[in-house]
């Protein structure tokens, strides 16, 4: 083995951690993300699918925190729908960005990288020819 | 008298299984260290300590990727341990690695030629890494309701409510989801993934919080943790295969089927020609890595001049494996030709190969060795016939030696007692002879057996990988 010294030592474990804390947040915002990407979708849902008691209703109430706003059915959805691709798009780009965190932190921590991992995915039928290969 | 039958039958049936001991089954890696030093006695080997530490530089190469196209030649008299150094290698290469084992006398065949019999083994040593991407839903089922109309003509309506340790959410069902939810007996407390893309249900197992609801439950009822996180997951998993599994799904007229009935035929050219382009084309766009595995030829002697000429071709093109070969002989005619050369092997192609040698073992390896083929194969022995095997190594072989202990270890047995002694040693040497003595004894009784040529006479016969071709013929000679 060879010496390390203290203040090396110190380094790697402030790197480690911080790359780790980075890590467990974007997790987090992702998980967050999803609950509200959740709750919109069974809102439109409710929108597209009235029960017999919205038909009869013009407008509905949308709340915001503690906020309760009346708007009509069209510019609720409208609203939703933005909201459901903004947040798609944040979820996807806060999962292609926690790969790199990852692989640099398991090469901080010394671990062996994992295979394929930086590999681009096959598109559905490239996967269907080959899935074929492996029975 | 029947039920004495009957009793019989139950005891047979009772039998312990014994599973069987092979001759390389002890060997578990090569035993180096880190820095790829040999260890005198580790993971089943012994001695060898140059060869191994070669084997180790070899296997390091293909690990990080960085060759392809090599070949190397474990040359050696018999029993010196090729084969298990090849065992050894393919052991440490690990499970990511794709690695074919074969004889060269495997690829002479009728039913295929070959050149397509080498192709086919050369492409299964070489895998490629492919990632597959899904979007999944994953949760418990807190709640399923289904709605039937009254008339059979509606529409079912369905809710489906899944949760997550952190969050929980309604979805309304369509009629294909509900039907799949049906067949797939769905409940409350069932732990499922949804495919997004295809929408197909499965069940992974029941919640663990759920495990007390009823008293009786099947035994394959498995029961998992609620999952955590998000409900709409992202799921990467990587597949590797070798290029010959694709190229038989691609050979039409034989379809997919082919590979599980062992008998795949030849594949055409141009087959090969396309996937080798996809796999170019993968390779571009990052969606492919390709993981040269290694392929070990033992008795390579046995490949004719055709062979060694198209080996050395193949290892020419890109993503070539390893090529691991071993022969015991000396300097020998090339088969198919009348040129002698070392190993029974073309100039060429010796030329680009890494040799590595392997020598005799010493008298206190062999030791060593019997004394971990006792343990593999569950003999006790005492130090003083463990000493009386090693001697008898000495005049007759090791291998001979090592089907001796099987046979004393049923013969100690037979007097009931748990330690082989020298006895049983020396009774089982007098019950099988070795090839010496019965070379001899062949030499003494010449006149009474039929077609008998003499101790150095041409009837050297070409055997495999046998300690009895050594005999009667010249020293080995290695260059």
């Amino acid at each position: 083995m060879e010496e390390v010294s203290t203040e090396a030592l110190m380094n790697v474990v402030v790197d480690v951690e911080k790359l780790g804390d980075e890590i467990i947040a974007d997790r987090y915002s992702i998980i967050d993300m999803d609950r509200i990407r959740n709750k919109n979708r069974e809102a439109l849902s409710a929108i597209r699918k009235p029960s017999e008691l919205m038909k009869k209703e013009e407008h509905v109430w949308m709340n915001i925190g503690d906020l309760f706003i009346r708007t009509s059915k069209d510019q609720l959805g409208a609203i939703l729908d933005e909201d459901q691709k903004y947040l798609d798009n944040e979820i996807n780009k806060l999962r292609d960005n926690l790969k790199p965190k990852v692989a640099k932190m398991n090469t901080a921590l010394g671990k062996p990288e994992v295979k394929g991992f930086d590999l681009q995915r096959l598109s559905k039928e490239e996967m269907d020819a080959v899935r074929q290969a492996m029975g | 008298m029947d039920i004495n039958k009957d009793d019989q039958l139950i005891k047979a049936s009772e039998l312990v299984r014994t599973s069987r001991v092979g001759v390389h089954s002890h060997i578990r890696g090569l035993g180096l260290t880190d820095e790829l030093d040999p260890r005198p006695v580790s993971n089943g080997l012994v001695g060898q300590l140059r060869a191994r530490k070669a084997a180790g530089y070899i296997v390091r190469m293909v690990k990080d990727g960085k060759v392809t196209g090599r070949a190397v030649l474990l040359a050696g008299q018999p029993g010196t341990g090729k084969t298990a150094i090849a065992m050894a290698i393919a052991k440490e290469m690990g499970e990511g690695t794709p690695a074919t084992l074969m004889s060269a006398s495997e690829i002479f065949s009728p039913e295929m030629s070959t050149a397509e019999a080498l192709t086919q083994a050369i492409r299964r040593s070489v895998g490629i890494r492919i990632k597959e991407e899904t979007e999944i839903i994953e949760g418990e089922v807190v709640e399923v309701t289904i709605e039937r109309p009254a008339t059979t003509s509606g529409a079912k309506a369905g809710r489906l409510t899944l949760k997550t340790t952190e969050m929980e959410t309604i979805y309304d069902l369509g009629g294909k989801m509900i039907e799949s939810i049906i067949k797939e007996n769905i409940a409350a407390g069932d732990i499922i993934t949804i495919d997004k893309a295809t929408g197909r249900i499965a069940k992974l197992g029941r919640s663990f919080t759920r495990a007390r609801d009823y008293d009786a439950q099947g035994a394959q009822t498995r029961f998992i943790q609620t999952p955590e996180g998000e409900l709409q997951k992202r799921k990467e998993v990587t597949h590797m295969v070798s290029l010959h599994d694709i190229d038989v799904i691609n050979s039409r007229q034989q379809g997919f089927l082919a590979l599980f009935s062992g008998d795949t035929g030849e594949i055409k050219q141009e087959i090969r020609d396309q996937i080798n382009q996809k796999v170019a084309e993968w390779k571009e766009e990052g969606k492919a890595e390709i993981v040269p595995g290694i392929l070990f030829i033992d008795e390579v002697h046995m490949l004719t001049i055709e062979c060694f000429a198209f080996l050395n071709r193949a290892l020419e093109s890109d993503n070539a494996p390893i090529v691991i070969m071993a022969t015991n002989r000396g300097i020998t005619k090339i088969r198919g030709t009348n040129e002698l050369s070392p190993h029974g092997m073309p100039m060429d192609l010796l030329d680009r190969t890494l040799i590595i040698m392997t020598e005799p073992y010493s008298e206190a390896d062999i030791k060593q060795i019997l004394q971990i083929r006792c343990e593999e194969e569950d003999a006790s022995v005492t130090e003083e016939a463990l000493n009386a095997l090693a001697e008898l190594a000495k005049s007759t072989s090791l291998r001979y030696v090592m089907q001796l202990i099987m046979v004393a270890k049923v013969l100690c047995r037979r007097r009931k007692a748990t330690e082989i002694n020298t006895e049983d040693i020396s009774r089982s040497y007098r019950l099988f002879s070795d090839e010496r003595r019965s070379e001899e004894w062949l030499n003494r009784l010449s006149d009474q057996f039929l077609f008998h040529h003499g101790t150095n006479g041409q009837l050297n016969l070409a055997a495999g990988d046998s300690a009895s071709v050594s005999q009667g013929g010249e020293p080995m000679s290695v260059i």
